[in-house]
């Protein structure tokens, strides 16, 4: 309970603090934080669905294009569950692996997409937009993730979902329909990913192929995994590392990569898989 | 043009088998294969000879490390590995782009081609007809192979050393995507990512493969051929 509350009031100052820094500090905080919203959407599907994706960086970066190609296209963030979804037909076990050979293949195919001549390797620009408006906006978003996370997943539909999760076999045999449930779940998941694909864009000012690799693609179960996969534990894992990222990067080339390798082994050797394998 | 079409349908059926065979025999999806693949490609800065025995030596320590690990937590533990050794090229070469030398270019029915590549394409014919022969042919050890693919307890309790063909199957699969990388990358620039691409386009002709059951090892070849003319 005193650690709760301590990782609570951290994230809270953690909040706070960037807004006396300057410049470099606010986007340091601002990249924390919304890869924090993107660990929270990714969290979601893996404790409320139980489905593990290390495809996230689909509905992130997709909607990241969308923007930088056309802003008024983020209305169709939310349909990038579509593109993640479909995926679920190879089962909880092999769902993270299927999705993250899918983000590796739209790693490639976003240095295809050119449009009026812009894009290709070099990405497209996104309109420019103040750095204290995004970081607000961030933290706005933040409270608005979980708030709707919280209650999702304490209403009525909420319980439906993690029945489901546990035994779709019992879930339909007492009368609810998975499949509808399901997409309900992911809906939510890939839009919270979606959202913070956006303000990535809004606050770097570009966009480019990278959004689909790997740093995005295992960003969410890396940081959940050092977090111990509770909620605000996450949120300070996902700043841990990506300050961690930015100040050794200089010294150690993709520092944030020794940290992946490290989490993921780690990972296979401590981390169960698939609450429930009764897939229909 | 079809031969460059062929001979990439060659390299990328025994890299798809070479997938194939962990999958079903080793019970993992081996997503450091394409690490491995660039490795080599990095390994031909100083020989080429070399490459074959360092893959050989990551088959064996995913081998170790991951026995005793369920398919799921196994190929978890063959990404993390993917990306150390991703990690470790970057730290060693420093350089993003590395342009990898070659020997000799000539010319094979007036098609203009590296050296290294044709050997690449050579090894790989070997290799896979040579499986083809093994997996047409009625002998004892394609049998084993057969139980193991069907049922891994059902082939111990047959008496069959399971963990030992694992331990072959590994170390031969990261051997062959080793070495075939230290050739097929010559005259390139290459990067630690590279090998991404190789291991998504073979596993997706696995996949595809995959879904004929018995008959996946004798038809890679014509829909990796199909697959390369496709693209």
């Amino acid at each position: 309970m005193f650690i709760d509350i301590t990782v609570r009031i951290l994230v809270f100052v953690l909040l706070i603090i960037p807004v006396f820094f300057d410049y470099y500090i606010k986007l340091l905080a601002a990249s924390a934080l919304i890869l924090a919203i993107f660990t929270i959407s990714w969290l979601y599907l893996e404790r409320d669905l139980g489905w593990e994706s290390f495809g996230h960086s689909i509905p992130f970066g997709v909607s990241a294009y969308l923007f930088a190609i056309n802003p008024l296209l983020l209305f169709l963030s939310p349909l990038t569950t579509f593109l993640l979804f479909p995926l679920s037909v190879f089962g909880k076990s092999i769902f993270p692996f299927a999705s993250f050979i899918f983000s590796v293949f739209f790693w490639y195919l976003a240095h295809h997409i050119v449009v009026d001549g812009r894009g290709g390797e070099e990405g497209f620009k996104v309109l420019s937009v103040n750095l204290d408006h995004v970081y607000f906006l961030s933290v706005a978003l933040f409270i608005f993730s979980y708030l709707l996370i919280w209650k999702v997943s304490e209403s009525n539909l909420g319980l439906k979902i993690k029945a489901v999760r546990d035994d779709e076999i019992a879930a339909r045999a007492i009368g609810i329909n998975p499949l509808p449930v399901k997409m309900f779940g992911f809906t939510i998941s890939c839009s919270l990913a979606s959202i913070a694909g956006i303000l990535h864009a809004a606050a770097f000012g570009y966009v480019s192929p990278s959004i689909f690799s790997p740093y995005f693609s295992l960003f969410p179960f890396v940081a959940a995994t050092i977090g111990g996969r509770k909620l605000w534990s996450c949120v300070l894992a996902s700043y841990l590392v990506v300050g961690l990222s930015w100040f050794l990067s200089p010294y150690v080339p993709e520092f944030h990569y020794i940290i992946y390798a490290l989490a993921i082994i780690l990972a296979s050797f401590t981390h169960g898989y698939a609450r429930s394998s009764k897939n229909i | 043009m079809i031969v460059p079409i062929f001979f990439s349908a060659v390299i990328y059926a025994s890299l798809a088998i070479c997938i194939l065979l962990s999958y079903r025999v080793a019970k993992i999806v081996n997503l450091s294969l394409g690490s491995i693949y660039t490795l080599g490609g990095y390994l031909s800065l100083f020989n080429s000879f070399v490459s074959p025995i360092f893959g050989a030596l990551i088959g064996l320590l995913l081998h170790i490390f991951t026995r005793r690990l369920d398919l799921s937590r196994a190929t978890l533990f063959s990404l993390g590995l993917a990306i150390a050794i991703e990690e470790f090229l970057r730290i060693i070469f420093r350089a993003e782009y590395i342009l990898l030398n070659y020997s000799k270019i000539f010319y094979f029915f007036n098609y203009k081609i590296l050296f290294e590549h044709f050997l690449a394409f050579l090894i790989s014919a070997a290799f896979l007809i040579s499986f083809l022969i093994f997996e047409l042919k009625k002998s004892l050890s394609k049998l084993k192979l057969k139980i193991i693919e069907e049922d891994l307890e059902n082939a111990e309790i047959y008496g069959i050393d399971t963990e030992k063909i694992r331990a072959i199957v590994l170390i031969i699969v990261s051997a062959f995507f080793c070495c075939i990388g230290s050739l097929n990358l010559r005259g390139g620039l290459v990067t630690p990512t590279i090998g991404w691409l190789h291991l998504i386009f073979s596993l997706f002709i696995a996949t595809i493969a995959n879904a004929f059951r018995e008959k996946a090892y004798i038809l890679v070849f014509p829909i990796s051929l199909g697959v390369c003319l496709l693209i």
